[in-house]
Order: structure tokens, then sequence, then C-alpha cells
């Protein structure tokens, strides 16, 4: 890998190092990126480190999203993707939280989780503390569905109703139906 | 006495600059100087993401074919390269050879165009013919390559779609050395020591390294502040590793600079193609687990039912597959469950930060300026929306 650290466990456990236990939930090895398990109140403290920490370095913020579980207390994961071009190595920082409880942003460490950090907002309802411009980024400003969560239904109609002489919201079937050879192709394990 | 136009408001749309496609900037103004600019975005939003999330890897991959109008070779590569690590598939040495043409040829179109296009921005419109000349020679060089196929869906999990026309070597070797060189140094001649054009761009949108990276910025517009970071040379997919190309630096940071990188990228590009063609290896085009072969026969159609209706089913996992795309880093995030959809699909577009970071980029220049800087970031609105 590298002169300083022999393989990416082994620099998944440097960073450990340097936190509380209960801080770093895990750390892993997923597709050869290290996966860094973090408790949501210890995001910003770990960011920075992996930010100035000599060994560590990561000065960019490639990627930030959210993947959402609806079965799960924590029902959201946020995923960030932080890259260091001088030590060759990239890093997922996952942070699971809630719907209800607010998450630091982490533009004091990264200004440009900003973009993301609205888009997560917007798409998922993912709440954040301390963030310099919250407002919606991709969706039209009267928007209020959360379009990438799991459990989103899509909007209701608007159709015109003869009789009472006026538009009439209409809920609309869920999902699209899509039955091939009598295979349900909506079905997740299909 | 205060003058009247101290601070006022412009509204830049609906394309504030030469073919990067819908977008409004609301640029608050101090006289003819900009004062702060905020770009809004998600006038092209197709919630490609979510429409991902319902389709099979084959149709994710046609999804990701729309992302980037200028470059759409690049998107679906991604996606394939994501699935790909994510099912374990093993892609046979002559689409690996294959792909590496078609990503450096979708790599000199899109520099010629965003060459093209920040030539138009900075006055003069005389690139524009040249590029679009040299870019539908491109396209009808590709028709016969890949057969009638798209370029940009040639590209499968597991390899390419198809075997490429036997006189594909000739073909590209006759491109690199007749044609494509001339349109260069033309080009050259017109841009690279015009005065009207140095005016317009030395100094222009500069950047600083710390401050690029810090904004995420990748590809030319980060190697023209002196990063030396390329992902086809520091974490090598396909054969890049075995392949002779160098990366080109820049310090100044300018839109000048990422003028110049992209010119001499394109040579680099033209190299990689000339020594991949000239090794192209014979063999198998797709892996045998993602074809569907091609004896015509009951075991075809079936073949083709399981992999193109029901989709493949993949394990469950994460996977984070970056490539050195025409603007930027792309990268592809996918989530599985274990089903043939993917459970999530993230695209990492290279203009979202870029266009994050416009307002620092131009605060204090002129109002002229901006389009210029703009054009000189090649960014493209529809990967930056998704």
């Amino acid at each position: 890998m590298d002169a300083l650290f022999k393989s990416q466990e082994e620099f998944g456990r440097y960073v450990r190092l340097h936190f509380a236990r209960q801080d770093i939930a895990d750390v892993g090895v997923v597709s050869g990126m290290t996966a860094l398990r973090v408790m949501r109140a210890a995001v910003l403290r770990v960011m920075r480190f992996l930010r100035d920490d000599p060994a560590c370095r990561f000065t960019q913020l490639t990627d930030a999203c959210c993947v959402h579980y609806p079965d799960r207390q924590d029902c959201f994961e946020l995923n960030y993707f932080l890259l260091s071009p001088l030590m060759k190595r990239r890093l997922r920082l996952v942070c699971a939280t809630q719907e209800d409880v607010a998450v630091a942003s982490v533009c004091p460490v990264f200004p440009n989780a900003a973009w993301y950090e609205r888009e997560m907002w917007e798409m998922f309802g993912v709440a954040f503390e301390n963030h310099p411009d919250m407002r919606r980024l991709l969706l039209p400003d009267d928007m209020t569905a959360r379009p990438l969560r799991k459990d989103a239904r899509p909007a209701d109609r608007l159709v015109y109703d003869e009789s009472k002489g006026r538009f009439v919201r209409q809920k609309r079937e869920s999902g699209r139906q899509a039955v091939l050879f009598g295979v349900d192709l909506n079905r997740r394990d299909a | 006495m205060i003058p009247w136009q101290s601070v006022s408001f412009a509204n830049i749309a609906p394309e504030p600059s030469a073919g990067i496609g819908m977008c409004r900037l609301v640029a608050q103004l101090d006289g003819e100087k900009v004062r702060r600019i905020d770009p809004h975005i998600g006038f092209s939003h197709r919630g490609v993401e979510k429409l991902a999330e319902g389709g099979t890897l084959l149709q994710g991959l046609v999804l990701a074919d729309k992302l980037n109008r200028s470059a759409p070779f690049s998107c679906t590569h991604a996606f394939a390269l994501a699935a790909e690590r994510l099912t374990g598939a093993k892609v046979p040495e002559r689409a690996v050879a294959v792909r590496m043409i078609l990503a450096e040829t979708g790599r000199i179109l899109s520099h010629l165009r965003a060459t093209a296009n920040l030539a138009a921005d900075a006055g003069t419109d005389v690139v524009e013919p040249l590029a679009r000349q040299a870019s539908e020679r491109i396209g009808a060089m590709l028709d016969v390559i890949c057969r009638g196929c798209p370029a940009a869906v040639f590209v499968r999990a597991g390899g390419i779609a198809n075997d490429v026309a036997p006189q594909t070597p000739e073909i590209l070797f006759r491109w690199l050395t007749r044609e494509l060189p001339s349109v260069l140094s033309e080009i050259e001649d017109l841009l690279t020591e015009n005065a009207v054009f140095k005016s317009r761009t030395v100094g222009v949108g500069a950047i600083d390294a710390a401050d690029a990276l810090a904004a995420g910025f990748s590809g030319v517009n980060l190697r023209a502040c002196g990063v030396d970071w390329d992902v086809r040379k520091k974490e090598p997919y396909e054969a890049y590793a075995a392949v002779p190309f160098e990366i080109p630096l820049k310090t100044q940071g300018d839109c000048y600079a990422r003028y110049l990188l992209r010119l001499f990228e394109i040579y680099q590009s033209m190299a990689i193609i000339r020594h991949v063609s000239e090794h192209l290896p014979a063999g198998e085009v797709i892996d045998p687990d993602f074809d569907v072969g091609a004896d015509g026969g009951l075991t075809e159609l079936s073949r083709r039912f399981e992999l193109y209706g029901n989709g493949m089913k993949t394990p469950a996992g994460e996977v984070y597959a970056a490539t050195e795309s025409p603007s930027g880093e792309f990268g592809v995030f996918l989530v599985s469950d274990g089903g043939a959809r993917p459970y999530r699909c993230r695209f990492r577009s290279a203009g979202f930060p870029v266009m994050q970071a416009l307002n620092r980029m131009t605060e204090g220049c002129d109002l002229a300026d901006v389009r210029v800087i703009l054009g000189s970031l090649a960014v493209q609105t529809t990967e930056v929306d998704r």
C-alpha cells in the first residue's frame, strides 16, 4: 500500500486509536476502500482529524450521499466519501441517523458539503445542524415530497371534475405497474 | 451621490455559457463587478438516481448514458465498472482495450467541444465549425467501429456488447495520423497565441490548489492548479497501468491553463488510443456469465429473458467505482441488497462541486468574464442535475 501503513485495515486501526471506543463503531474495508462507521456526535471531530492529521490528509470531500433503510431505527445512512491525493487513499465515512434528530453539518470542515447536504435534506429529509444556507437545490421550491426515500409515494394527481367545475386531487395508484410474462418487475427479488 | 447601480441583480439564464445546458445564475452586481453569484441548478433534474433503483443493471446503464451529453461514454463506463465490481465479473482483455479506445475517443470529443465552447464564450466562433466537423467525423468513425451501436451503450457490465469491426485499427490509425492532427494544429493556431483570446482567459478565474481541493474539483480543473491527481494514473482501472502516457500539469489555475491542459490531454489520449489499437488483443469480448450467447436457439432465448427481463442477481454489498471522465471524476456508488435492482444508485458528478464553487471563482470579476470562467470549467448541467 504505502510506506506508512501496510494495509487498509492497519490504517483503519490507526484512525480508531485516536478516538474513544464508542465514537467509531466499526472499521472495515468495503470494495477496496476503508469504511468508518462513526457515531453521529463524533462526525465533525473525526472529519477534522481525517483532514488535518499528517498521516491522513483527506483534503477533499469527493461526494456525500444518503441511503434510506425504512425498517431500521436509524433509518438514514449518510455516506461521506473522502479523498487524500497526497496519500493516494480513499475513505468512506458512514454515519447512521434518524429522521427527527439533526446531525451536525460538516461544512465547517469541508465547505463543499453545503450542496450535498442540501440535496440530502430535500431528497430524504435528513436534518442538519448549523448549515449555512439550507434551501432546496434540485427540486422546485414548492415541492414537499422526499422523492428518494423508499417509502415515497407519487404525488396526488389533479383531475378536472366537470360536475364540480374545478380541479380535484386524486390519489395515484401506488407505483408503476410492470408485469411481464407473469413476472412482477417491481418485486424486489425479481 | 450614491450611484443608482451600486447594487443590482442580474439573472444570467437560460444558458449562461455556450453549450453547458440549462442553468440560472443570480448575480449580485456592483456596477460591472460581480459581488456574489448564486447558481440555481435543477432545471434538467430527471431523478435518474430514483429511476435506476427501479431498473436492472442493464437498464441503469442506459439511464447513465443520458447524464453527460458531451461525454456519454464516460458515464456508462463508470456504471459498468461499478456493476462489475459488485458482481465480480471478469472483463476479457479485448473488451478492456476497446473500452479504453472508446473512453479516450470520448475524451477527445468532449475536450474539443469544451474548447470550442470556451472560444465562443471568449468571443470567437471560428473554432466551433472545426470542432463540429471533427466531432461529426468521430461519430461516423464510431458508427463503423461499433457496427452501428451507439458508442455510449456499447459497453456492458462484463465487457462490450459486440465485437468491433475488423478494420478498427486501420480506421483509428488514419484518424490519428491524418485527420485529427490538422484539426488540432488549426485550433492551436487560432487560439493559443491569439491576443484577444489570451486577454479574456489569462489570469481570469484563477483558483489555487488548496481551494480547488477543498471545493471538490477534479480532472482538468484540478490539474490546472498543479494537483497531480488523475484516476487513470493513481488508481488505474481497465488497463491504464500498462499503457505509457503522461498527465500534463499546469500551476496557474486560470482559464487559459485549463484550455491548454485540455489540448495537451488530447495528445495524450491520442497516444493511448494509438498504443491500445496497435496491441488490440484477440478473443472474447464479454464475460460468458453476462453473455446471452449467439446460438439462435432456445438457450439463447431463455438467457435473454433471464438477463434482460429479470436482470442478473447481484450479491449484497456496496461498491464505489471512480473513473476519470473528461470533466473530472465521475463515480458510481451502488448499494445492493441481493436483488437484481440496485437498492441505491448514486452518481458522483464532476460538475456538481464545480457549480458550487462558481461563487468563489467569480468573486470580484467582471460580469463579462462569468461565462468565460464557466465555459473553461466544462460543466454539463445535465450531469450536475442528474
